[in-house]
């Protein structure tokens, strides 16, 4: 089952003089085993309305059903919260145990499961994110590096085994290596166990390349929503709110100025590079 | 959560009393509360009651920050008034049943107290709905250091106090953050009895010393590295000056205390 979202609002402090509408009327669907890609600029409700998916927020206006479970009932919330697992920005703030393995343990143990249960979830989830327990395991998290702590952080989260992955910029801060590791976890998650992705990110690159579909929100409502190359053809729009484009998009559109007219619009550099190579040898 | 802490609560405005020297309205503040501790008798209550209203109006505050600056206090004004009420000695008894026993003496000395906290809390919450935190330790910075001379580190203390408002609304953030991160993980704060509560504040406090020691690291460099070396030869953005309006308040609350002092000694 999926996660629908159903004319969505949010106002921070209603009724106060310092009401905020951050989210107004959105609808969206996030299914099963589903990569969605959010973008829209700083300030546009991306964070607001995530933290709506595992219920950390309640809607003041419509409603969000987890697998058909109302995040508004106070009852389903820790039901909500272990099906969605929520990955913040910089999630390796949140580490404060005396052992990576006591800090992965937390959220199976705040879902009262067994200790055997909770060791083998543990082992498995430092060996997903590639640090290996016999290694990591007893070690300070404050002792890790800085890719290896938001690794453990990672690891805190899939312990859960969460049915949808919920993640701020994932990537944010990390260099290019650090990058491409936590992608290659993320798509994994996906292929192998068939985790839903909500990936809010500020890179059009990652999102062209890994997501099924993007929405994009803007001033707090769904601007649009649709399988990547139907949002990045509409690359005008896009830029008027402010947002990159993928370089295999920006890349069409320099080469269409000079002349080269290309079949599609590419927004992923390895499909748009193989279509120049049959270019050229055409 | 983060919207009901109104520390430092100050209300931006253009009054003649937001207008006044920091420096004037800390001492005038602690005039005022000498004002309250010269009172001796009930009914001359009446003249700080009048200077506290007076004082509401020229600031221009609504008066519903009269209320909400003793709503923090009001278990500690209750649990005084009642403490008054009960232990104090009397012959006039007004209420006698078992072990309780309310002496007319009793009631007048637990209002006389309780009133005399209420003075106080309000009175000096005008300094702090007037006066930016960034305005009041420059007054204070000012006011202390004349006490430089005997190695009193004035400039330092100031600046630790700004860094620390400063950096409030940032950690109430970073606190929120930290909530909601390990709530996602199914972390419970709500539920349970006070020594599990407690302990579930363990997740919470760790990550938050962690950052606040990263980031005073952070500011101690971004400081350093703007050649900051403490208060010496330092100058200031903003000059304080004193007005005529600044003159004027202290001589009328020099005058109120001098009113008090006669109206103590009137024969009635």
């Amino acid at each position: 089952m999926p996660i629908q979202i159903e004319q969505l609002s949010h106002t921070y402090m209603p009724g106060s003089a310092l009401a905020y509408p951050a989210l107004s009327d959105i609808t969206l669907t996030i299914n099963d085993g589903e990569f969605l890609g959010i973008i829209g600029h700083t300030g546009s409700g991306k964070s607001t309305m995530i933290q709506h998916l595992n219920g950390l927020l309640q809607p003041t206006g419509g409603r969000v059903l987890v697998d058909g479970l109302d995040t508004r009932e106070k009852k389903l919330r820790k039901k909500i919260r272990s099906l969605v697992g929520m990955v913040f920005q910089y999630p390796e703030y949140q580490l404060f145990e005396e052992t990576v393995a006591k800090d992965v343990a937390f959220g199976p143990k705040n879902m009262g499961l067994e200790e055997n249960d909770i060791h083998e979830r543990v082992f498995e989830a430092l060996t997903l994110v590639g640090l290996p327990p016999e290694r990591f395991a007893e070690q300070s998290p404050f002792e890790l590096s800085g890719g290896e702590k938001r690794r453990a952080a990672l690891a805190g989260i899939l312990a859960m085994r969460p049915k949808y992955l919920v993640l701020d910029e994932p990537m944010a801060g990390l260099d290019p290596r650090g990058r491409a590791e936590i992608l290659s976890l993320i798509e994994s998650l996906r292929s192998t166990n068939g985790t839903g992705i909500v990936m809010v990110s500020h890179s059009m690159d990652d999102v062209a390349m890994y997501a099924d579909r993007i929405a994009v929100l803007d001033c707090g409502g769904l601007f649009m929503e649709g399988a990547p190359e139907d949002v990045f053809s509409r690359g005008e729009e896009l830029l008027k709110m402010g947002l990159a484009l993928p370089q295999a998009t920006r890349l069409v559109y320099a080469l269409r100025a000079r002349g080269v007219e290309l079949e599609h619009n590419y927004y992923r550099m390895d499909e748009l590079q193989s279509a120049l190579i049959r270019r050229w040898n055409a | 959560m983060t919207a009901n802490i109104t520390l430092g609560q100050f209300l931006p405005g253009d009054s003649c009393v937001h207008r006044l020297d920091p420096r004037t309205k800390i001492m005038l503040m602690v005039l005022y509360i000498v004002i309250v501790f010269v009172v001796d008798t009930l009914w001359v209550f009446a003249v700080p009651c009048l200077l506290l209203v007076f004082m509401f109006i020229m600031a221009r505050v609504p008066a519903s920050y009269f209320f909400s600056s003793l709503k923090p206090m009001r278990w500690l004004l209750l649990f005084m008034f009642i403490i008054n009420l009960f232990s104090t000695s009397g012959d006039t008894v007004l209420v006698q049943w078992w072990i309780v026993r309310i002496t007319q003496e009793a009631v007048l000395r637990a209002v006389f107290f309780t009133l005399r906290l209420v003075l106080l809390i309000a009175g000096t919450s005008i300094l702090t709905l007037t006066t930016s935190p960034i305005m009041l330790t420059d007054g204070l910075e000012k006011l202390m250091s004349p006490l430089r001379r005997i190695h009193f580190p004035a400039h330092e203390l100031a600046m630790m106090m700004t860094i620390a408002l400063r950096f409030i609304p940032t950690l109430m953030e970073e606190t929120d953050r930290i909530q909601k991160a390990q709530m996602a993980r199914g972390a419970d704060f709500e539920s349970g009895n006070i020594v599990q509560r407690a302990k579930s504040m363990i997740p919470i406090l760790v990550p938050l010393f962690v950052s606040a020691f990263r980031r005073a690291d952070e500011l101690a460099m971004a400081m350093e590295s703007r050649c900051y070396h403490g208060g010496e030869g330092r100058t200031r953005m903003r000059e304080l000056h004193f007005h005529t309006g600044d003159l004027t308040a202290s001589v009328l609350l020099c005058a109120v205390l001098a009113g008090i002092e006669i109206l103590e000694r009137l024969p009635l």
